[in-house]
């Protein structure tokens, strides 16, 4: 493209920089966009004035692209920085095509300047708010799983009611009966305080023990925003036993554990993940309630899974899953049981799977399954995003 | 039967502290006991001829109640069962009472309530080791009678006289008579109602 001096009144109330150069890049023509966009008068942009306000490596590197289309004749196009007088800098977008005389030779460069800076600064913003709308959508989506993990916990304890009314009934039995025995004994004169102080002791320790099942109980309904920290994979199952034992002894099935010690931390929801847990040995304990006494038994344990992954797994002796339940196992309402409403392993893929773990099962040589899901140790957890 | 040193309270129940508060309520109203954690535990140490009452929780692992109760049964066992049950479980504790319990409680329960259904198994107990007792006698005195002196009791508790009995066993009256007070001598008995009262038992009661 060139422009003849004819054109040079024509584009001369044009809205956008036009400024022509000769082959050194001088300038000989400047119209009033232009002199808008960089800040100076006609005057002032003559010959090499043009380039007085652009940033100093702007300068060079448009000298050295002049000089590279002077040579290849190629047009160029770059974004520039210019404090127009000194003030505030604003971006300009150069476009510059070389102008060719008669033998083919350049004579100079017809440039285009646009101001871009309230553009890229709509641009920055529109790209803020996309990516806030987002994190908004995300954090509902979030919000709405937080929510669904909780309604399920609170199912789950509500299937568990019977099981956590009996047990404890268990230590209030005990408690009255301790104190009833005790207030035999101090009746007949046949009891010393160091008897008494002990059975007291007794009482004391039953009570505690019938809080500490409601605690687990409240930790488990209580609606709470998730909390990730640093947490001991032992620890959290261990913590959820005594509630899974509560369905364990519900339904006479013994209930094992073999934790590998010293097993490096992990960052987890703790609710969420006892919650995987609980979910998985209600499973366990389900297969094989039916079962023969002898294979009436549910495993946990817990150990390493490869280099930088932990592992929780819940054998035990069933009937195992059938081949047809197999694909719609992880699937949201999808039961074969009389109780539960289907959610159990559907909510407990999506937990492990917002803790960059993996959940599945194995059939057991013999009969049986292993569930199981895996946990990355800390140390191995690149970017965490619930 | 309170205080005596020869009856047991057996208790089975496999939550510790049900267990271990239930032997002090025991104790405090001087009743021996005995606790087991578990089913197998109690079967693996008991004793048919032990006597006392058993307390048993019916839902346990393992062994249930229900369970233990239908094993002793099986071996014949007369220990009356007192089974303690958590509130949800009344259909099991009925089905259990069908099965021969003698009673049953639900947890928790007041001392007294519990102390007077022991009393009433060991009662229960002592009152069927009583008659026992004394089948095991009437029969210890048939097997101690001769083959002659059998024949004489069939024929008197048929309510054969004595000319009549000689006649058919072609014998003298005499002899008759000699029988007849040795077998009334081994017996125990002071009339011949009470020789056919206790041969009725023997012939009622099942063999054990």
């Amino acid at each position: 493209m060139t422009i003849s001096p004819g054109f040079d009144g024509a584009v001369e109330g044009l809205p956008v920089g036009i400024l022509r150069t000769d082959a050194r890049g001088g300038c000989v023509f400047i119209n009033r966009g232009a002199c808008e966009i960089l800040g100076m008068s006609e005057a002032e942009a003559r010959d090499e004035g043009w380039r007085r306000d652009l940033s100093p490596d702007d300068r060079d590197a448009v000298l050295r692209l002049w000089r590279a289309s002077g040579d290849g004749g190629g047009d160029l196009s770059v974004e520039i920085v210019v404090r127009p007088g000194g003030r505030e800098p604003r971006t300009v977008s150069l476009r510059a095509s070389p102008i060719r005389g008669p033998d083919d030779a350049i004579t100079g460069h017809a440039v285009v300047l646009v101001d871009v800076t309230e553009w890229l600064r709509a641009a920055l913003e529109l790209r803020r708010s996309a990516q806030e709308v987002e994190e908004r959508l995300r954090a509902s989506e979030r919000d709405l799983r937080d929510r669904l993990t909780h309604l399920t916990r609170i199912s789950t304890v509500g299937e568990m009611a019977s099981g956590i009314a009996h047990e404890v009934n268990q230590p209030l039995t005990a408690v009255a009966t301790y104190a009833q025995a005790c207030r035999r004994l101090i009746d007949a004169g046949e009891v010393g305080l160091a008897d008494v102080q002990d059975v007291l002791e007794r009482i004391a320790r039953e009570a505690l023990r019938a809080g500490d099942i409601i605690h687990r109980l409240r930790d488990m309904v209580r609606r709470q925003e998730s909390r990730w920290r640093e947490a001991d994979l032992n620890e959290l199952v261990r913590d959820v036993a005594p509630l899974a034992a509560v369905d364990a002894h519900q339904h006479a099935v013994r209930l094992s554990f073999d934790l590998t010690s010293g097993l490096p931390p992990v960052l987890a929801d703790g609710v969420q993940i006892q919650q995987v847990v609980l979910n998985l040995i209600r499973n366990g304990i389900d297969a094989v309630e039916e079962a023969h006494p002898e294979r009436r038994e549910v495993s946990v344990r817990t150990g390493t899974d490869g280099p930088g992954t932990l592992r929780v797994s819940v054998e035990d002796e069933g009937g195992g899953v059938p081949a047809e339940v197999e694909r719609q196992l992880f699937h949201p309402f999808f039961t074969t049981k009389k109780r539960g409403m289907g959610m159990g392993l559907s909510i407990s893929r999506s937990i492990v799977t917002a803790h960059q773990g993996r959940i599945g099962f194995a059939r057991r040589p013999g009969g049986g399954s292993t569930f199981f899901f895996t946990l990355p140790v800390l140390d191995e957890i690149v970017d965490h995003d619930p | 039967m309170r205080g005596d040193g020869e009856v047991t309270v057996f208790v089975v129940d496999d939550d510790p502290g049900v267990l271990d508060s239930l032997g002090l309520l025991l104790r405090s109203d001087g009743l021996r006991s005995r606790g087991f954690a578990s089913a197998t535990a109690f079967l693996d140490a008991y004793d048919p001829d032990a006597s006392g009452c058993l307390i048993l929780d019916l839902r346990m692992p393992e062994m249930s109640g229900a369970e233990l109760q239908s094993r002793l049964r099986s071996m014949d066992s007369h220990l009356p069962v007192i089974f303690v049950t958590a509130h949800g479980d009344v259909p099991t504790a009925v089905s259990a009472m069908k099965a021969g319990a003698v009673d049953f409680i639900q947890k928790p329960f007041t001392d007294e309530k519990l102390l007077d259904k022991v009393h009433q198994a060991l009662e229960l107990d002592a009152g069927r080791r009583r008659e026992r007792a004394g089948l095991e006698a009437i029969r210890g005195h048939l097997d101690s009678l001769t083959p002659r002196e059998r024949e004489v009791l069939a024929l008197v508790v048929e309510g054969k006289h004595n000319k009549n009995i000689a006649r058919a066993l072609g014998i003298s009256q005499r002899t008759v008579e000699a029988h007849r007070a040795r077998l009334m001598h081994k017996m125990d008995a002071s009339s011949v109602p009470s020789l056919v009262q206790q041969v009725m038992r023997a012939a009622t009661s099942r063999q054990p």
